[in-house]
This record gives C-alpha cells, structure tokens and sequence, in this order.
C-alpha cells in the first residue's frame, strides 16, 4: 500500500470508528454504510480508496505553499510529483516541533497553529 | 420560546426557562442527573454488558501481546485518547434548588422534556428522575426519555435520529396547539377538558 493512497485514509477512519466505539461501549460491529458516526456509503467508500496523490492532476498553474514542522520525505515527494505536472510547489520548514496545530484536539492550546507557523504562512503570504 | 439544552448547555436553558416568561416549554438532554438508591441497585447489572469487558480487556492488554492474533484487532487500538485527562467540571445545583426550580418551571406552566443516555452516564432506569425529584407535577407536566443503547455523545447516527424525532415529536403533541405559557393551575384544567 503506497504512503498516499486513499486507503490509507480509510483505515485511520476505521480505527478512529473502533476506537470510539470501544470507548462509547458500542458493538464493536458497525452498521453497513456507516463510519465514525456518519452516513458513509459504499460509493464514498470506493472513491477515497482510488485516491492516489501521485496520480492526481493539479489544477493548471497551480501553486502550492506546503508549511510542515520538519522536512519529510513524503512531503517532498509530493512536491516533487506536482512540479513534475507543471504546479509550483514551495514547503516550507517552520522548525516548530511542538503544537504546531493537532487535529481534533478539545485542547485550545493544541488545536490551532504554533504562532510561529502563522507567522511564516502570514510572511509568505504578504511576500 | 422552547430552548433546548444539551449536556453543559443545560445550564443555560435552565436558567432561561427559569427567568423568561416566554418559554413554554424546555428540552433538557443529558442534564443535571443525580445517583438515587434504584441507580445504585442497578448499577452492578453492568457487569453482564459485554462491551464493558471487552473495554477492560483492550486497556489492559500487555503492550507485548498487543500484536499477537487473537487480540491483534483490540490491540491497535489505543490506550488512551488525547482528551482522556480533560475534565469538565460545571457548578451543579444542590438536589434541594433543582426540585425546587422543576417545581417553580411548572407552577409557570412551562412543559419540560428531559432525555437521558445510560452507558457510562449516571442514569441508569427510565424512572430515575421520577425517583429523585419525582412529583404528581413533575409527572403531569414533564416528558422523560431515556435511551439506555446511546452514549452521551449521541455517536451512532441511528441515535442521533431518534433523539430529533423524539424532540419533535414533543414539541408537535405539547405545543401544537402553539398556546402561550400558562399557569400549571391553567393548564390542569384544560387537561380535564
């Protein structure tokens, strides 16, 4: 399984599904058509699992400006992929290895960006 | 006006169904609940719920063992979430002021519609509220759910369904005739009509 492919995606889902479910005292087999507490049918299923990154087409002239905590392998193949396609892509390092911004925390320290990697995304944006 | 309350949310309808004349009515979902002795008689019924064990069982997996092939699928699981720590205290009124403020929504004439989940809440019977503040009023002005399959979270879309078409099935049969707030000794007598 390729690091950008859609099951990937798929698969976190399931485990957030099975987590929660766990946790909520839910059986731990869920509903056909269902995923972490929404209507998720087998149509939408299908699709993100054909998600390739590397497959897919940027828009003409697109521009990118990628901003990460530390450089990644991954993300530079992304860039690369895209150059490739005719995208301008620039990530940026913003050095920020703590709270830089966590997805789906409760905690309001954690849940939005490190000020310094609003800082570099305003910087570059008023550049 | 029908406000409706969910969890800490509850707070806020409360003292507004308390303090404005114009609500008639107020949805109260998984607010102030308080242990009584029929919750306590009950409460070991948990431990034939297999979910709960199946819970235990995932937190207490040796990290070693975590991969090995009978529990490899609770063992992905992890141990703990990010908001495991995360506490959410609120200033819960005394057993007194509560039964006293119920009895004070329905000498207005207000109509209250309390919902509850069981799971890891601390309700746990259809009748606990009855129980602890239970009233010949509360019982003839306030409608009490409980969905003792739902978390607090409402997670499983089919729960989420049932609690909407609950609540609008409640608003239809207590205000359709859209008549304004009135006095509980009112509306004893147009319930004798």
């Amino acid at each position: 399984m390729a690091t950008d492919d859609g099951r990937i995606d798929l698969d976190e889902l399931e485990l957030f599904d099975a987590t929660q479910r766990l946790r909520l005292l839910h059986p731990a087999r869920r509903r056909d058509g269902e995923l972490a507490g929404y209507a998720f049918p087998r149509s939408v299923r299908e699709s993100i699992a054909k998600i390739d990154l590397r497959r897919l087409e940027p828009p003409a002239g697109a521009k990118f400006e990628v901003f990460v905590k530390e450089p990644r392998e991954d993300f530079s193949a992304l860039g690369v992929t895209f150059q490739r396609r005719g995208a301008t892509v620039e990530v940026h390092s913003t050095g920020v290895t703590n709270g830089a911004g966590r997805y789906g925390s409760r905690d309001p320290a954690s849940s939005v960006p490190d000020p310094h990697v609003v800082s570099a995304i305003v910087a570059r944006a008023s550049a | 006006m029908i406000p409706v309350g969910f969890c800490s949310g509850v707070d806020t309808a409360h003292r507004l169904a308390l303090a404005d004349e114009r609500v008639s009515g107020v949805c109260f979902i998984e607010g102030y609940v308080y242990r009584t002795r029929g919750f306590y008689v009950r409460y070991p019924l948990r431990l034939f719920e297999p979910a709960r064990w199946r819970r235990a069982v995932a937190r207490n997996i040796p990290q070693p063992l975590r991969g090995a092939p009978l529990v490899r699928r609770l063992g992905r699981i992890p141990l703990s979430a990010a908001d495991d720590d995360i506490v959410y205290l609120r200033e819960y009124p005394s057993p007194g002021q509560i039964r006293g403020d119920y009895a004070s929504m329905i000498a207005c004439g207000k109509r209250l519609f309390f919902v509850y989940v069981g799971k890891d809440s601390s309700y746990n019977h259809a009748n606990q509220l009855l129980e602890f503040a239970g009233t010949p009023e509360l019982q003839r002005h306030a409608e009490i759910e409980y969905y003792p399959r739902a978390d607090h979270t409402f997670y499983l879309p089919d729960d989420r369904r049932r609690l909407v078409q609950r609540i609008c099935v409640w608003v239809d049969r207590t205000f359709g005739s859209r008549r304004p707030a009135q006095p509980a000794s009112d509306s004893r007598e147009r319930d004798r009509e």
